[in-house]
């Protein structure tokens, strides 16, 4: 064996996860052996070698998907988990072709040789082995420039710029409007989601950045036509651990946020949980709680008030703080945790927050920078399949 | 492990320890991070070196319109800047050169993380990218000078640049005990520096890794052993500005010097696991209305201590 098999053979594969609307499923059970593995999971396509993708064949996704496939820099392999059933043995065999040298090694030559036909046919410099267009990670950076902002004439060689080259690598120049503060900065276009990490399934959101505060945002969901039936049917301890978890990787807290979906996982496997889950439960509510840091860092970010869903009210640490209160009543209790709502009326009211979410999200991310922006949208954690599921003939478009 | 009591510590030494504790801080992240995990956190110590060898057969990526030499010197410059930085910071009593401005030359190398975080960002050519540079400017205005007049305050208790003096002068009590607060404010603007636990939002998980999104392969590498190395410098220095170098019973000066760097290391890490990332524009807040205030006032009190004196 060569040494590339060798190093190859020993390295912790590191998964990208995308997950579509009606996923719900998937995401967990890959979550859960990506974390029983001690694989870890990518914050961006450029960091990852295994693309995972959770959930139902989707039309909708297939772009933003391919976009961050492209960005991969191999060797790599991908797959698509569309039930919980399973995960195990598809990322078995997802790492074998990972693990395939000549294999891999084809690709990354049919790779460079399209590259380089690109870079003839287009006569600008070479882009190395992709030649892809996508500037952004994680997101799909839409280089909606020519969608966007066309109109609006493209810099004069600020910004990214090389001195009077007006497109470096083809890319248009970002355009440029009076900011906040009354000066005149480079606008960029960008979308949130739908193929980022630790993210609502499905929900894209349009912002136009400049420097890294959001000027202008739009929401939508990309996909999810044909979800009849939501993952979380009666929201429980697991779903707001589940939200949870990704508001604390959003405040940047990964280890609370592992625990959390460990808790998560094990309270899903047994509904009525024994003695050690309860206290750990306990112990990473205590701890979560206790941040006075987090709390900080969360007051006042996102403040709801008016008709809108219970959920909702309050700024961002109400609305985690109201999650964790969900799981330590239903572990307080004693009973099954959270099935004592009956299902027709909280599908609804799930349904209903999540397209009030939606509609607030844009008046409540603009004007703020991006880590605000995503603590926001953790907060509000908007269940895009029981919106897809239950309101019926509601398209975001 | 290493021999540090060969009489002048070599170059070569150097690196060698200094990539050592870098890969121990590797290693402790990961053991934490198994333990938050519930999986076996004896495995997770090979995890630093697994992950090594997967970036190793990595290929390299390029980016279009990327600023292609900044953006690989900007990952370049960590391990350098960190190297450097530790050329002052003495093992017991010997440092590779114990500069008659010591303190000034450790500053300087350390500032150019600074530099070398926000080419990487801005070079690269994405949106991700320029956020985790700018939030590591922001960040810099805040942490910077408070970590100066920390740096300054040491030096003006011992009434000298020279790393040496410094130790030596701290034969009868340590400055973490005389300068309580220039060590608080130090540790808190290491992590700073290192943009580490707390202060990782430069390359946050939020940004989809920050300045660290798109560097892939050997590129990737190096970035991240180079933070790591310089989180394992800045929890060196710390001994001899505040922690009295290598004095201590029994044990050689190397010794010493070695157990307490390891002491601040982990102290480092494990806080980075156990606190949130700390949002710039609350932070920034902190830096100029806490962090300044209190190192100026720590250097004067200082000042006035060494007058009297």
């Amino acid at each position: 064996m060569d040494l590339t098999g060798w190093l190859l053979a020993r390295a912790l594969p590191c998964a990208f996860v995308v997950t579509a609307v009606g996923g719900t499923g998937a995401r967990l059970a890959v979550e859960r052996e990506l974390r029983e593995r001690g694989w870890r999971r990518a914050a961006a396509p450029g960091a990852a070698d295994l693309l995972v993708v959770c959930g139902p064949e989707d039309p909708d996704l297939a772009d933003a998907v391919d976009r961050v496939w492209k960005q991969m820099p191999g060797p790599r392999a991908r797959v698509r988990v569309p039930g919980a059933d399973g995960a195990a043995r598809l990322l078995d065999a997802t790492r074998g072709r990972l693990l395939d040298v000549d294999r891999q090694r084809r690709e990354a030559a049919e790779r460079d040789a399209a590259a380089r036909e690109r870079a003839q046919q287009g006569g600008d410099e070479g882009h190395g082995d992709d030649g892809e267009h996508d500037q952004g990670n994680g997101g799909d950076h839409d280089d909606g420039h020519s969608g966007h902002a066309g109109g609006e004439g493209h810099g004069d060689g600020h910004g990214h710029g090389h001195g009077g080259m007006s497109m470096p690598g083809g890319i248009p120049m970002a355009d440029r409007g009076p900011d906040r503060d009354g000066l005149t900065l480079d606008r960029l276009h960008v979308n949130l989601g739908p193929a980022l990490t630790d993210w609502p399934a499905g929900l894209r959101l349009r912002l136009t950045l400049q420097g890294d505060v959001v000027q202008e945002a739009e929401a939508e969901i990309v996909g999810g036509a044909a979800v009849t039936s939501a993952f979380w049917d009666v929201p429980g301890p697991a779903a707001a651990l589940d939200s949870a978890q990704r508001l604390l990787t959003a405040a940047g807290w990964p280890d609370a946020a592992e625990s959390a979906r460990r808790w998560r996982d094990a309270l899903l496997a047994e509904p009525e949980p024994d003695a050690a889950t309860r206290r750990g439960v306990l112990r990473w509510l205590r701890r979560v709680r206790r941040s006075r840091v987090l709390r900080w860092s969360t007051a006042g970010l996102g403040p709801i008030d008016g008709p809108v869903p219970e959920p909702l009210l309050g700024d961002v640490t109400d609305r985690w703080s109201r999650r964790l209160d969900v799981v330590e009543a239903a572990l307080g209790a004693g009973g099954r945790p959270g099935r004592d709502a009956p299902a027709d009326r909280s599908r609804t009211e799930a349904a209903e927050a999540a397209k009030a979410a939606l509609d607030l999200l844009p008046s409540l991310v603009t004007g703020q920078e991006l880590a605000a922006v995503r603590l926001v949208v953790a907060s509000l954690d908007p269940d895009t399949e029981a919106l897809r599921a239950h309101v019926p003939g509601r398209s975001h478009d | 492990m290493i021999e540090g009591d060969a009489s002048p510590l070599s170059l070569l030494t150097l690196l060698a320890l200094l990539g050592a504790l870098a890969y121990a801080a590797a290693a402790g992240s990961a053991v934490l991070h198994a333990r938050a995990v519930g999986t076996a956190p004896v495995a997770a110590v090979s995890a630093p070196a697994r992950e090594s060898a997967r970036l190793l057969v990595q290929r390299r990526r390029t980016v279009p319109g990327a600023d292609a030499l900044l953006w690989r010197l900007g990952g370049a410059l960590l391990p350098v800047a960190a190297a450097l930085a530790a050329l002052v910071v003495p093992l017991g009593s010997t440092a590779v050169s114990d500069l008659s401005v010591g303190v000034v030359w450790f500053n300087a190398m350390e500032v150019l993380a600074w530099c070398a975080v926000w080419l990487l960002g801005w070079g690269a050519n994405s949106v991700w990218g320029l956020v985790g540079g700018y939030r590591f400017l922001i960040q810099g205005l805040s942490y910077e000078l408070p970590h100066m007049f920390a740096l300054i305050t040491a030096a003006l208790g011992a009434g000298s640049l020279r790393v040496g003096d410094i130790v030596a002068a701290q034969e009868d009590v340590w400055f973490a005990v005389l300068m309580p607060a220039a060590f608080a404010v130090y540790l808190v603007s290491a992590l700073a520096m290192a943009f580490w636990g707390p202060f990782d939002a430069p390359v946050g998980r939020d940004a989809a890794g920050g300045a660290a999104a798109e560097p892939s392969g050997a590129d990737r590498l190096v970035l991240l052993a180079g933070r790591y190395m310089l989180l394992a410098v800045v929890a060196a220095m710390a001994v001899p500005l505040f922690l009295g170098g290598g004095a201590g019973p029994l044990l050689p000066g190397w010794a010493w010097s070695l157990v307490k760097t390891l002491a601040v290391l982990g102290a480092l890490v494990w806080t980075g696991h156990r606190v949130p990332t700390v949002r710039m524009d609350r932070f920034t807040e902190v830096g100029w209305m806490v962090l300044l205030p209190l190192s100026l006032l720590q250097a004067l009190v200082v000042s006035v201590l060494v007058l009297v004196r």
